[in-house]
């Protein structure tokens, strides 16, 4: 029986050592649902990659914490609240971060930079990843991957990164500039010149190698490329070396669907999902929501949108007054000097209940594109309400935004249908409107004002057009062109400035645009802006009025760069 | 692999099963039989009787009677908890043994089980802290983590008051960046976690501190090991316990919050003193001030109507007639019209968010055995709401144990724990949106219900984005996370060739989790407040499987070489797979439609996941000798291999200890001192240990899909392409971390075994330790931290155990206990300058450095105020005012920059010690038990939203009345600026208090019935008992509770989940409640 125990035991002792026999194959496993190099290395894996870099082109945060609002590409932080278009809106305390950017109290450790600076160098990094990919495909698997590929996916990638790096150079002015043979940390030592013709460089070699057309519509095409090679010159002042590029692109320049560059018939078609990727957008963010579809919606501006009616929340970006006064009209054109003095008239006093009439102002049309206003029908919503629609209307006015805010019509077919903030609406980082003004304003630097005053008109007519009035508005619309010769060019230059912001307000360009302009033009246009502002929105008296050109580069960023960033002056 | 794997397993039940068939015949020896007996003359029952130096034993039966077999010239071992242990050698003529056993305190003789094997306490050379376990779970509680704090030296336990939460173990100070959890072994198996074992179930615990006891667990050990064994049957005729507990849980304490007045001061000082005032001096403020302002702040009577905020009395809009609240229309002003009246006093949210909360337990075991076999059985329920409203964890667990011995040589038996557990959820601890948090952040204005008795909330102008947590614990109650678990465990060991043992041993943890809830329109907030309803629902299953065989071998030799080798090898699997669904536009909120389908949603959203890990042990090997039970030597060594964890050029690694232990009370020149000194013993070990609690794919360079962040529509159209992005950066080196540890213990037994010590001292170097090291997103983008093997960290320490029992006159005994721990943690070593904590809304507070604690506090120093114009100009710091915070220039640049932060705090304790004190009197019992952490900061980020002009949810009265107001000033604050946008909005040094606190963890009374009236009713024993648990506590701390667990923040990483980055910040922690118990215990 001793026997029987032997026999167990020597079972037992030898099913242990079948342990033995599982080799290191025991060991091989791989992660479920994440890919690694290897498995990449196709034209299709690359192309993935690539989709993956224009899917932070719109800079949405991963974060936990709310940061959304300060990352994407719309700027309405950075562009609009930190201009003269727009308060941060809602009530005080209500994202006090925002508050900060608003008034001009920037702090390297606000989290809102950091959040942006993040988010820009992960899109960076991401082109980057395709560059990489293509260089090892190339070396290691060459047959996976034709010529024509290779100079396509190159050239969007490229675009990517220099479209980045065109947003960080602006936000922050001295920038490391991170390419895909960058390996260790990089330093923002760079002249400015330096990195300007760093991104130029990824523009010109985009345009040079993109197509014409795009099957695919949201793909970068060549004309796009060479806009943003132009405006990329525009910004470092090189008027005569952008100039021909526009012209070019007036002349020649088609859409990744292969039209023809031209206005939309109606101003706002340009805020109408419906119409997108026409023959005015030159370049777009593309977003897609649709019912529960919503992780590629337009999210960043899910807390500006009104404080009432179907948004119910949260009542950010509200146009200031300043820029309703500036679409007021005289003789159908804008007042430049004199147009802050009186007040449109407006609501705030009032609740809804109360009865309102509109002022009987001329005004530019536009203004009802992009404020919502009392009584003056909200797309398909009715008229506004008013102060139904206001979180706190004494403390950040009476107007509600409107360009990025969707339709009755839109829901659920343009809108994610959990949370409706989430739309479909595209962001046109650059239209042909925006093309033709950056035009002018070559041409008036070249002295040829005639040009530039064709351009500014060609813009106002569109607006002037019957289909570009909101229907039904009681508001009395006055539009003219500016039919008198332009022979001084300071007047020219101001003309086209303030046909900039008419144009494209609430669209993220403001402050950048005021900062291009050099010569102290935004400390010029702010500090008076602040004075009058701030008796409306007591808050204010506690901006500063010293504006700096730049904002400042994030602590942690400085901090976790081991010492290679240096923070910009003054901060 | 896994059919291999399965069909082994298979073929090992079938053969343990066989073997239970299979007679076995008996050694040709000796039949002795005989009686044990206690001093006093009373049989001794379950004594156990075995022949020393192999594995043939049995336990006396209830009459104190036994037989076994037992070959002529061998040694019979008859030990008793209790008593002293005797030897009786068998002669040629031996045929009855009748032994007395005198009674003894000592335990020294107690059989603890140490891992694969099991020693007598007194032949331990590890550091090996044993828990009393009866002491430790006569604390209701709902499980045994929480439970250990202070029980053991050198064992630091956090815990929360969140109903059925685990705690935090840090064994011996910190080991590691990552997690230091320590690794729970529950009769053989490897857990994670022992949150959900029934405490009532526990026989035996034991702490592996040092590597030479724990070594066994090479790559799993190096934060300790903590050793569970659970109850067996006794010998002895069919037993019923049954166990009930009732009590009630409250908690007291505020945070000293502004009332609606108050409030409304503090608004008008902030915007007065920033200037934020009209040319008539007036205020505006959606509340206290609406429309053309107010000079001072006016209390309005309704706070929110229609869409108006601010209202008196009398205004049409407040008309309660138009009053209507459609739940499927919440923003559309011809359906849904509110109103919200002002509380004119103000709102005491904390208090409306907790409450007096009951917790039981019942609890209802049978057990009994023979020589032959024993059983228990036993079936829990536990039931605790939380302090918080609506929070609540119940437990139904089963649990089954049997064991059989066939022919005396083959011994089978199972263990298994079934559980299944129906908890509330929506409470995630130490986070900015969970209810507590909430109570600070709405203000005192908004009342907790509305005129029509719906919740009233913050949809009023300048009322902040706080949700209603009573109206959100409300919302959620039906929400429901439930569990089923089993925990099991199986084995089969035959003794062969007289000295061999084979075991084989297959254990499984499996769980099965389902999660779901109806989300209802938040209607009275101000924010995410629509919505048509939505469901989600999700399921997950996930199993370890653990199989280990092992030989030992046992022999004494000229009785006074006692060897035995134990050699083994081990495979480990994790499995998971997951899938989950939610839709949303539901056309009814009733409960008939709680399920995916039913959503409206034309494409509701699904997924599914899955996980596979894997362990290979190809050996373990433990030798233990002993000479003439004088000199000891232990050694052990294994070699493990991971799937996910080891990189590529790393996948096995080898890990070892060994031990050397001297009873110098043995020695024959220690004969003097025996009189007084029962036992001493020194201890010396050293090993090398491994934390395989790493990343997993920490080596691959790994891109993902995520719906949103990488896919685009890149057709231009309505509808999205699917890309990818980088997720990680892969370092192909990644190993495990490696701990060294010395350790030196005396162990100490005086005074006719009265007396007890012990005193430990330590030194655990890890290194290659791993560090997520936080990549510069400027180079590599918003990728995962990378592990990199580049880290060092030493603790030192001291773990002291003294217990003294005594008695005066025959009623009266007594016990005294103190355990008492320190280390001292410093960082030897990191890759590049520091790293820090997780960021919350600010900049993160912990920072490890080269020569200081891991994850030290770390920010600006505050240096007084900026009284004046001169001293504001005196230094360049961003954000200044006069009245402000001036942070300390520590390198004396007149520049304040990141440069100028410093450690300003330090989480970790001086010590901790745990102060046992029992009594019994007659029949009554006394039970008290103190914990006392000294010293160790917290940062009460909590801060951040009460005391600072953050978002407008209320202030304590600290900023009220503490605030900077003229030059000169020690006030605590600065000046209340609404302009201020830069005090609080860094880690400074007003984040960090002292965190050391005293608490009266237990005091208990307990009667024991008379035997004589109770043996009349058919009981054995009847006990009755009255509790109090954390009755007081001392500490300075101004938050809720100095009892600070670990919080999630930061990205959705796994990685920052269950690690120590954030040690010591209060980030809105569930405190620990009072609870007032009453009990009762009847056998029969």
């Amino acid at each position: 029986m001793k026997k029987n125990n032997l026999k167990i035991s020597i079972a037992i002792v030898f099913m242990a050592l079948g342990i033995w026999a599982c080799n290191k194959s025991f060991l091989e496993t791989d992660p479920y649902g994440q890919y690694s190099d290897a498995q990449l290395l196709s034209a299709k894996g690359i192309d993935a990659t690539l989709i993956g870099a224009y899917g932070h082109l719109d800079g949405e945060s991963q974060f936990k914490y709310g940061e959304n609002w300060y990352t994407p590409v719309t700027n309405w932080v950075y562009g609009d609240i930190a201009s003269d278009d727009a308060y941060k809106g809602t009530d005080a305390n209500d994202q006090p971060a925002m508050t900060a950017v608003e008034t001009y109290n920037w702090l390297p450790s606000n989290n809102a930079f950091y959040a942006r600076w993040i988010s820009i160098y992960d899109g960076i990094a991401r082109a980057n990843d395709v560059l990489r990919l293509i260089t090892k495909v190339k070396k290691e698997k060459p047959s996976e991957l034709s010529a024509e590929a290779e100079k396509n996916l190159t050239a969007e990638a490229r675009f990517i990164r220099g479209f980045l790096h065109f947003e960080a150079k602006r936000m922050w002015g001295n920038i490391p500039y991170v390419t895909d043979t960058t390996t260790s940390n990089p330093g923002n030592s760079l002249s400015s010149d330096a990195v300007w013709a760093l991104i130029v460089a990824d523009f010109s070699s985009a345009a040079s190698n993109l197509p014409k057309s795009q099957a695919q519509l949201g793909r970068v095409n060549a004309s796009a490329a060479k806009a943003y090679q132009a405006k990329a010159l525009l910004y470092q002042r090189k008027y005569a070396e952008a100039l021909p590029i526009f012209s070019d692109l007036i002349a020649n320049g088609v859409t990744s669907k292969g039209e023809k560059y031209a206005l939309l018939d109606a101003y706002w078609k340009n805020y109408d999902p419906r119409y997108e990727n026409g023959p005015e957008h030159v370049f777009s963010i593309q977003f897609a929501a649709q019912g529960a579809q919503e992780g590629d919606g337009n999210r960043g501006y899910g807390l500006a949108f009104p404080y009432g009616g179907d948004f119910g929340c949260c009542g950010f970006l509200q146009p200031s007054q300043n820029l309703v006064n500036a679409y007021k009209t005289k003789n159908g054109l804008p007042d430049f000097t004199d147009f802050n003095k009186v007040d449109v008239k407006n609501d705030e006093a009032l609740t809804s209940d109360k009865p309102f009439t509109l002022g009987t102002e001329e005004v530019d049309p536009r203004l009802d594109w992009s404020v919502g206003r009392r009584e003056v029908p909200f797309w398909d919503w009715g008229a506004h309400p008013g102060r139904n629609w206001i979180r706190d209307a004494a403390y950040a006015g009476p107007y509600s935004p409107k360009k990025h805010i969707y339709s009755a019509a839109d829901v659920n077919t343009f809108t994610a249908n959990g949370w409706r903030q989430v739309t479909a609406k595209n962001y046109h980082a650059m239209r042909y409107a925006d093309l033709l003004l950056m035009a002018a304003e070559c041409e008036v630097e070249a002295g040829s004002m005639e040009k530039a005053r064709q351009y500014v008109n060609e813009v106002r007519t569109r607006a002037a057009s019957a289909e570009s009035a909101v229907k039904g508005s009681p508001a009395k619309y006055k539009i003219s062109n500016y039919t008198a010769t332009w022979t001084n060019k300071d007047v020219a230059r101001e003309a086209v400035r303030w046909e900039r912001r008419l144009e494209l307000a609430m669209e993220g360009h403001r402050f950048f645009d005021l900062v291009r302009y050099g010569s102290n033009y935004a400390q010029n246009t702010l500090k008076p802006y602040l004075e009058v502002e701030r008796e409306k929105r007591l808050y204010l008296k506690s901006a500063k009025t010293t504006i700096p050109d730049y904002y400042p580069l994030p602590e942690r960023a400085i901090v976790l760069s081991g010492g290679k960033l240096k923070q910009n002056a003054g901060f | 692999m896994k059919k291999i794997f399965l069909k082994d397993a298979a073929r090992l039940m079938t053969l343990t099963f066989v073997s239970m068939l299979i007679s076995v015949a008996v050694f040709a020896q000796k039949k002795i039989t005989g009686k044990v007996t206690s001093s006093d003359g009373k049989p001794i029952a379950g004594a156990s009787v075995v022949v020393r130096g192999s594995n043939a034993g049995v336990s006396t039966s209830d009459d104190g009677s036994f037989s076994i077999n037992a070959p002529v010239g061998s040694v019979l071992q008859i030990t008793a908890v209790g008593t002293k242990s005797q030897e009786v050698r068998v002669a040629q003529s031996t045929t009855t043994v009748n032994v007395t056993l005198a009674s003894t305190m000592s335990d020294l003789d107690e059989v603890i089980v140490t891992g694969y094997t099991a020693q007598r306490k007194k032949d331990v050379t590890g550091a090996v802290a044993v828990v009393n376990v009866k002491d430790m779970t006569a604390n209701p509680g709902p499980n045994i983590e929480s439970l250990l704090q202070g029980r053991a030296a050198g064992v630091t336990v956090t815990s929360s008051g969140v109903p059925g939460a685990g705690a935090n173990i840090r064994i011996r100070g910190f080991s590691t960046f990552g997690s230091n959890d320590p690794l729970f072994v529950v009769d053989g198996i490897q857990l994670t976690s022992v949150a959900d074992i029934n405490p009532a179930d526990i026989e035996s615990m034991q702490v592996l501190k040092d590597a030479s006891a724990s070594a066994l667990y090479g790559s799993a050990a190096a934060n300790g090991v903590v050793i569970i064994t659970t109850k067996k049957g006794k010998v002895g005729a069919p037993k019923i316990t049954y166990d009930a507990y009732y009590g009630s849980q409250s908690f007291n304490k505020s945070l000293d919050l502004l009332n609606t007045r108050e409030y409304g001061d503090y608004l008008w000082k902030l915007a007065k003193n920033a200037g934020q005032v009209d040319a008539q001096g007036r205020v505006k403020h959606g509340q206290y001030g609406p429309g053309e302002g107010s000079v001072n702040p006016v209390i309005p009577d309704f706070i929110y109507a229609g869409t108006q905020s601010g209202l008196r009395a009398g205004d049409p809009a407040t008309n309660p007639s138009l009053y209507k609240l459609d739940i499927y229309n919440v923003n559309d002003d011809k359906r849904t019209y509110l109103i919200h009246p002002a509380n004119k006093i103000g709102t005491d949210w904390l208090r409306e968010i907790t409450q007096v909360a009951p917790m039981m337990n019942q609890q209802l075991t049978v057990s009994g055995g023979t020589n032959k076999g024993n059983y228990l059985f036993g079936l829990n329920y536990f039931d605790q709401s939380g302090l918080v409203i609506q929070t609540r964890y119940k437990r139904y667990s089963l649990r089954s144990n049997t064991n059989f011995v066939i022919k005396d040589k083959i011994r089978v038996g199972q263990s298994m724990q079934i559980n299944f557990i129906d908890e509330i959820p929506g409470f995630t601890n130490q986070d900015e949106g969970n209810a507590i948090l909430m109570a600070a952040r709405m203000q005192p204005i908004v009342p907790v219900y509305d005129i029509a008795g719906n919740f009233a909330g913050t949809r009023g102008s300048n009322l902040g984005n706080a949700g209603n947590p009573v109206a959100d614990r409300f919302r959620d109650k039906d929400k429901k996370n439930t569990k089923i678990g089993i925990i099991g465990n199986l084995y089969a060991e035959v003794d062969f060739l007289k000295y061999f043992t084979a075991r084989s041993n297959f254990g499984m943890d499996y769980g099965f989790n389902n999660s779901n809830g109806f989300n209802l329109p938040r209607y009275e907030t101000s924010e995410g407040r629509g919505g048509t309803g939505s469901y989600y629902e999700n399921m997950q299953f996930n199993y370890s499987l653990t199989w280990f065989n092992t030989l030992r071998y046992k022999r004494v030799f000229a009785d006074v070489h006692d060897v035995s080798v134990i050699a083994g090898n081990e495979i480990k699997q994790f499995r998971g797979r997951g899938t989950g669904a939610n839709s949303s536009d539901y056309f009814l909120f009733d409960r008939n439609f709680w399920q995916v389908s039913s959503g409206q949603n034309p494409t509701p959203t699904g997924y599914s996941y899955e996980y596979l890990s894997r362990f290979l042990t190809p050996i373990l090997v433990k030798a233990d000798y002993s000479y003439n039970n004088k000199y000891i030597f232990s050694g052990s060594f294994r070699r493990d291999g991971a799937s996910n964890e080891f990189g590529p050029n790393n996948k096995f690694g080898n890990f070892g200890g060994a031990s050397l232990g001297w009873r110098i009370s043995e020695e024959s020149f220690m004969k003097s001192t025996s009189s007084w000194l029962d036992d001493l013993k020194l201890r010396v070990g050293y090993g090398v240990l491994g934390n395989n609690r790493i990343p997993s794919f920490g080596f691959s360079n790994l891109f993902a899909y995520e719906n949103g962040f990488t896919s685009y529509p890149i057709n231009g159209g309505n509808t999205s392409s699917a890309g990818f992005a980088h997720r990680k950066i892969g370092n192909p080196n990644v190993q495990w971390e490696v701990a060294g540890t010395t350790n030196v213990g005396f162990d100490a037994t005086m005074l006719n075994n009265k007396l007890n010590v012990v005193l430990e001292l330590y030194s655990k170097k890890t290194s290659k330790l791993l560090f997520p090291v936080e990549l510069n997103p400027t180079l590599y983008g918003f990728v995962d931290n990378q592990p990199q093997n580049i880290g060092k960290m030493t603790n030192n320490g001291i773990d002291l155990n003294i217990n003294y029992k005594g008695s005066k006159g025959k009623d009266f005994n007594y016990e005294v206990g103190l355990n008492f721990s320190a280390y001292r943690n410093t960082v030897d070593a990191i890759s590049g300058e520091f790293v820090d904590g997780s960021r919350t809304r600010i900049d993160p507070f912990n920072r490890s450095v080269v020569g200081r604690p891991f994850m030290s506090f770390y920010g600006y120093q505050i240096d007084g105020f900026f009284d004046d114009a001169a001293e504001l100009a005196s230094l360049d710091q961003g954000g200044k005012f006069i009245g402000g915070w001036k942070y300390k220039d520590q390198n004396g640049d007149k520049k304040i920059d990141a440069s100028d932060k410093t450690f300003i705090g330090n989480p970790h304790p001086d010590f901790i010690a745990g102060i046992n004190l029992s009594a019994t009197y007659k029949n009554f019992d006394f039970a008290s038990f103190i914990y006392w952490k000294a010293g160790g900061d917290i940062a009460n980020y909590v801060r951040y939203w009460t005391d600072f002009n953050t978002f407008q949810g209320n202030r304590t009265k600290r900023v009220l009345y503490d605030s900077w107001q003229k030059p000169g000033d020690q006030a605590l604050l600065p000046k209340l600026d609404a302009s201020d946008g830069a005090s609080g909005q860094v880690p400074v040094s007003y984040y960090i208090e002292p965190g050391g606190f005293l608490r009266l963890k237990n005091f208990t009374v307990g009667y024991n019935m008379s035997s004589a009236g109770l043996k009349k009713a058919g009981l054995d024993k009847l006990r009755i008992y009255v509790q109090t648990q954390n009755l007081i506590t001392i500490t300075k701390y101004s938050g809720l509770d100095p009892e600070i667990g670990n919080f999630n923040t930061g990205r959705g990483d796994y990685r920052n989940q269950q690690v120590d980055y954030n040690m010591g910040v209060d980030a809105g922690n569930f405190p620990v409640p009072k609870i007032i118990t009453f009990g009762i215990t009847a056998s029969f």
